[in-house]
């Protein structure tokens, strides 16, 4: 009962915002109507990979070489004066982590307050991308990522928080201005609480088996602020992101309780004429309570380094260590084995990848990628169902692009 | 030491005054006709390029033309007008594009056709070579043509950073 009146009150709310939204609009539209012609785009991608590893499955079932990791998108944008409508269609399978299921990836309206030469303004409304570290907006996009794979220690590809990272349904403000060399630039976004669906819940749980539980997405907000300068030589960036998420018992799974998390990254990027050095921290931390364990508190942080070497326009190379532990006070894993008698290679993950891209024409794009893993940190659970992790593996990745 | 701030004075001095090699062929700026006597400045310009700003200061759209990343002449307008490089002003081009918050500059292959987009399209901003003018003794800021005024501006402009 108290499901449907959150439903009730989250769509009372929406429509208000919604009806605020379109009368600014109505109101600014008939103002200054005459002589704004409509401008539109039409833009698309599409990337097939291929993995194979060895240790765990790391991709797909990429123990025995796997196909499964493709994005497919298309997005289009339509402006009249201060308000854009933009949306993107995606169809993403990432072994059993991403369905393949086409999904409304992001659909907004964003309404220009104010542009001028040294301030911008505006607001957003729909589902938003979360601006989250310096490649979460177009995380499924290869072209725009630092390789085949995100860092997992901030992006948590393969692990539960993923789930809540791509988009929010919900409402967005942001911002910009120039001062002197530097432009500073801020993005908050507020979610809607939400039933998590049954592909959220299976992510964020780790688990092969659809989850019984009803469980609710709560407080979903997030925030980054970024200065450029150097025009555009550097980016530094600022996020902080909470959430709580709320589990009701289930006839099935007596199990009940909420989780709290923040999650802060630093971000820090340098652009030369021949290389850029990428560098991001996070830290995650969480509050626990069930019915059956009580209270607990976790932090966990990682982070990585990339350097880029731009050989020509059409080749760079890439190299890159990431770091990650899921509990920052017990990187050893001394506590966790005495505790639990568990694996102590369950307590962290060292990623050195070195990679290539190539760009033929504007269009196509190749990538190869070998990671040297050591730790089962970020082994998703998911793909490694019913079989025994192993502390160390290397995964092979390459990716044939096309995007218009 | 007194011989040495005498080279560093006269060194100093004929930075401003010595031509430099490449302004033979420097990069201009191009703007529509309904943009002439608008002032474009280097912090301007990027802010256009990188896709910050949408609309000119009267609120019109701004209409951005550019050469492909790797045109000879794009490469130069990056680094001699903007002090970035074609795959930073790229990056920034692939996220408004794929996060749906902005609009990729509209891609000409060659300077005849970027003179003429200029020319045709209100609010329009682009680039090209001072040679490529079809008459460059006498620039006619009339017919939307680069003025002297803003040709000059630019040179100083250029002045600032080194090739």
């Amino acid at each position: 009962m108290s499901d449907r009146t959150d439903i009730r009150h989250a769509a009372a709310r929406w429509r208000r915002f919604m009806l605020l939204l379109m009368t600014l609009t109505a109101a600014v539209a008939g103002n200054t109507a005459a002589a704004r012609p409509l401008q539109y785009q039409i833009h698309g991608f599409a990337a097939q990979a291929y993995a194979h590893s060895d240790g765990n499955n790391y991709v797909g079932s990429s123990l025995d070489g796997s196909f499964e990791f493709f994005e497919l998108g298309l997005n289009g944008s339509v402006a009249y004066g201060p308000l854009t409508v933009s949306a993107q269609g995606l169809v993403r399978k990432f072994g059993e982590i991403d369905d393949g299921q086409p999904r409304l990836d992001y659909g907004f309206a964003d309404y220009r307050l104010f542009s001028t030469m040294n301030y911008n303004a505006g607001i957003r409304a729909g589902r938003v991308k979360n601006y989250y570290g310096l490649y979460n907006d177009s995380r499924d996009v290869v072209f725009t990522r630092p390789g085949v794979l995100l860092p997992g220690s901030v992006y948590f590809e393969s692990t539960g928080i993923r789930a809540l990272l791509f988009s929010s349904d919900g409402g967005q403000v942001y911002g910009g201005f120039n001062s002197g060399d530097h432009y500073f630039s801020l993005v908050a976004t507020r979610g809607l609480d939400t039933d998590a669906s049954q592909r959220q819940k299976k992510i964020l749980f780790g688990s092969t088996e659809p989850v019984p539980n009803d469980v609710r997405i709560n407080g979903f907000f997030i925030i980054r602020l970024m200065d450029e300068w150097g025009a555009g030589a550097w980016r530094a960036a600022l996020t902080y992101t909470t959430t709580g998420i709320e589990a009701d018992p289930a006839p099935t799974n007596p199990v009940s309780g909420t989780i709290d998390a923040t999650v802060w990254i630093g971000s820090l990027a340098y652009n030369a004429e021949r290389y850029s050095i990428t560098s991001e921290y996070v830290l995650t931390s969480t509050t626990t309570r069930t019915n059956l364990t009580g209270r607990s508190f976790g932090r966990s942080d990682g982070g990585y380094v990339q350097g880029d070497y731009r050989f020509n326009e059409r080749w760079t190379g890439m190299l890159r260590y990431d770091l990650y532990w899921p509990d920052r006070n017990d990187r050893s894993g001394d506590d966790y084995v005495a505790a639990t008698g568990g694996d102590r290679h369950r307590r962290y993950a060292r990623d050195l990848t070195a990679g290539v891209k190539w760009l033929p024409d504007r269009h196509w794009g190749v990538w190869g990628e070998y990671h040297v893993i050591r730790g089962s940190a970020t082994v998703p659970r998911l793909e490694n169902g019913g079989r025994m992790i192993e502390a160390d593996g290397n995964l092979f990745l390459l990716m044939v692009g096309y995007h218009f | 030491m007194r011989a040495w701030a005498a080279c560093w004075v006269l060194g100093m001095s004929l930075q401003g005054v010595v031509p430099q090699a490449w302004a033979a062929d420097a990069v201009e700026v191009l703007l529509s006709p309904d943009r002439q006597g608008v002032e474009v400045d280097r912090r301007m310009l990027l802010a256009i390029y990188a896709g910050r700003v949408s609309s000119w200061p009267d609120g019109r759209p701004i209409r951005v033309f550019t050469f492909p990343d790797d045109h000879p002449l794009h490469a130069q307008f990056c680094r001699q007008l903007l002090s970035t490089y074609p795959y930073v002003l790229r990056n920034a081009w692939d996220k408004l594009v794929y996060t749906g918050t902005g609009f990729a500059p509209t891609m000409v292959t060659s300077e005849a056709e970027m003179r003429r987009r200029i020319q045709n399209t209100a609010g329009a901003i682009g680039y090209a070579s001072e040679a490529s003018r079809p008459d460059a003794a006498e620039p006619q800021s009339k017919t939307g043509e680069p003025s002297r005024a803003l040709a000059r501006g630019l040179l100083v402009l250029q002045q600032g950073v080194q090739p």
